[in-house]
């Protein structure tokens, strides 16, 4: 199965559900699915940034997975960090994130 | 050497600190919410279903304002926006002459994959100029 994670919340998500579930998870290659994306909301951003130690694991298993990772545009706009994301990490919104997913559609989208 | 913009000199001298995207978006939104000006260019069908129309208030070849309506794509309107406060207050044959490049430098802070939207806003403008200019007197001297 394919799934999909939109980090939508402020509710501990990145450094606890990302940083100390999924992303071992994977890392371990045992998450159970296939993650063919992640699209980053709000302060989630911050996850993205060049140096961000979660983010930086992220990045580097996303490259060996084939994982997208997105932020919102408007949201890494507000807080002045779309320009200090890791390398090669893309921003956008809706039609972007549909567009860069359309080769490989999830089969569940999961909101956290 | 970057050349001088002469449009940036009023805002950078009011400013004391750079407008980022963000509050280039919002600004460019409210601006977009207003009427059109006499003077509007083609609306502009661009890549990814967006589009831009600039319109123009113009008096003795000078532009005295702007107006557009855009996509809701922030950076794409972030770009409108920048390139309506540098030529508000330039003559036509100098608004005409502002690259894409020069856009993109004058808006640090931009995606680097989002800064095609710099090209497609200088060609929606370059469009209204060009249909303020023969509306005016036949054009612009090449």
């Amino acid at each position: 199965m394919k799934v999909a994670y939109i980090f939508a919340t402020q509710r501990h998500t990145v450094s606890y559900v990302l940083g100390k579930m999924i992303l071992p998870q994977l890392e371990e290659d045992r998450h159970g699915v296939d993650v063919v994306g992640m699209f980053f909301f709000e302060d989630n951003n911050y996850v993205l940034l060049q140096g961000n130690p979660i983010g930086e694991r992220l990045h580097a298993v996303a490259k060996k997975k084939g994982i997208l990772l997105m932020g919102c545009d408007q949201c890494c706009y507000e807080r002045d960090i779309a320009d200090k994301l890791l390398d090669g990490v893309p921003i956008g919104c809706f039609p972007d994130l549909y567009g860069a997913l359309a080769g490989n559609m999830p089969d569940q989208v999961i909101t956290l | 050497m970057r050349r001088f913009l002469p449009g940036e000199a009023g805002l950078e001298s009011h400013a004391l600190r750079r407008l980022t995207v963000h509050e280039l978006f919002q600004a460019g939104l409210r601006r977009a919410g207003g009427q059109p000006l006499p003077m509007a260019g083609p609306l502009c069908r661009l890549a990814e279903g967006m589009f831009i129309r600039f319109s123009l208030r113009v008096k003795d070849d000078r532009i005295e304002a702007v107006a557009f309506k855009a996509s809701t794509c922030v950076t794409l309107v972030a770009y409108c926006e920048r390139l309506a406060k540098l030529v508000t207050g330039l003559g036509l044959a100098d608004a005409i002459e502002i690259t894409d490049a020069d856009l993109v430098a004058a808006l640090p802070g931009v995606h680097p994959a989002k800064r095609d939207r710099a090209a497609m806003a200088i060609e929606a403008f370059r469009a209204a100029v060009q249909a303020a200019a023969v509306n005016s007197h036949g054009g612009l001297s090449p």
